[in-house]
């Protein structure tokens, strides 16, 4: 359990001092996009994937200081590619297809240094063992995984917000899960630490109004590294159920645009109002999403929108973590 | 926000019996090569997200209009 402890000070230390830093470098080189939901278009410093990546860096490289665990290694290595898949993004105009696809490939670290368990466990029902599929499913969860948090990356302080949240559930799961074991192993549990941790500091300076945006280098590290961390913990269904809302946006995007496309390159389903506030835009083009359907009932202002959808996101750590209770006390 | 809520909810139900239906193909596999039990529960699972993903879909769409 020290582990743990070590792996959330010094992740959350990292983050809380280098994402000011690198802020001020940002921004002192004009490195800045424009915040499309706010009137005049401030320019924000992006994007902070450097800091989360070097926060979670430092939580992880302390935890296995403190318990040489091969599964933190594992999940650095696995988050710095969605981090260097999410800098390319960052740089130059990809397609559609590029972030699935690299990211899939995000997840040959945790193949190649064995850690995971072939086996996929659910609560009550048990456990299947799927040896050569769990490949392919280790691929999918990084890569959607991945791609779930980017793409709920559209109001400010959402997507380390949503990861902060989901984070804590998952580490809650999983000492939980390892706790009711014979042998209970906690350097997994230490990995979700960090990254909790590393997007809670990240969140002091990304909730609204942000002074920093993620960009695709930050959405993908977090989402790359929680992927990651459900692999390598055999906790996969519980991670998946903390971050249903993200899910659910992700899969009504891919449904009604029904291929995979940038969101420049859809028509945009929220405008700004000139009331200040987050309308739908009615376009029958664009895509469905969970903003969209929550501006369907009526306009929000910004704060209020990523607000309700952080709730939905502690609804969904709760379900989490009682998904986890069931799995680890009452099988 | 409580279909929202409520739709987050039986999408965690809908999950765990999922689960349990693919759990529960495991003996159904045929004997004899971890290939051919991934096949089996790979046909399952993917037609278990697909019929997730349209139920879902249009419960969404249902519930929040065109």
């Amino acid at each position: 359990m020290l582990e743990i402890l070590a792996a959330s000070a010094a992740s959350l230390a990292a983050s809380l001092a280098a994402t000011p830093a690198l802020v001020r470098l940002l921004r002192r080189r004009g490195v800045t996009a424009p915040d499309l939901h706010k009137p005049g278009l401030p320019r924000v410093a992006s994007p902070g994937g450097p800091a989360l990546i070097a926060a979670l860096a430092i939580g992880l490289c302390c935890a296995y200081a403190v318990s040489p665990d091969p599964v933190l290694p594992a999940v650095l290595l696995s988050a710095t590619a969605g981090f260097a898949v999410g800098y390319v993004d960052d740089r130059r105009v990809t397609p559609g297809w590029f972030k699935p696809a690299a990211l899939a490939g995000a997840a040959a670290p945790l193949l190649l240094m064995g850690a995971y368990d072939h086996s996929l466990s659910f609560p009550v029902f048990g456990a299947v063992n799927i040896p050569v599929l769990y490949v392919g499913v280790a691929a999918a969860a990084v890569s959607i995984s991945g791609n779930t948090v980017n793409s709920i990356d559209i109001f400010n302080g959402l997507a380390s917000g949503f990861v902060a949240i989901a984070g804590t559930a998952l580490t809650a799961g999983i000492v939980i899960i390892e706790s009711a074991g014979p042998s209970p192993q906690y350097g997994a549990a230490a990995a979700s630490a960090a990254l909790t941790l590393a997007a809670a500091g990240f969140y002091r300076h990304h909730r609204f109004p942000s002074s920093v945006f993620p960009g695709n280098s930050g959405a993908l590290a977090l989402g790359t590294a929680y992927g990651a961390v459900a692999v390598a913990s055999g906790a996969e269904v519980v991670a998946a159920v903390a971050v249903l809302p993200a899910m659910l946006n992700s899969f009504l995007y891919v449904a009604s645009v029904r291929r995979l496309a940038e969101h420049r390159d859809v028509a945009r389903p929220v405008r700004l109002g000139g009331d200040s506030k987050l309308h739908d835009t009615g376009d029958a083009r664009a895509p469905m999403t969970l903003a969209r359907l929550m501006l369907s009932r009526r306009p929000m202002g910004e704060k209020e929108a990523a607000g309700a959808i952080l709730r939905l996101a502690a609804f969904s750590g709760a379900l989490a973590v009682l998904t986890a209770l069931i799995q680890g006390w009452l099988a | 926000m409580i279909r929202l809520y409520a739709m987050i909810a039986a999408m965690w139900a809908s999950i765990l019996l999922g689960g349990g239906l693919l759990v529960s193909l495991g003996p159904l596999s045929l004997p004899g090569g971890a290939l051919v039990t991934s096949s089996a529960q790979a046909a399952a699972a993917t037609g278990l997200v697909a019929a997730w993903a349209v139920l879902f879909y249009s419960l969404a769409r249902r519930l929040y209009g065109p």
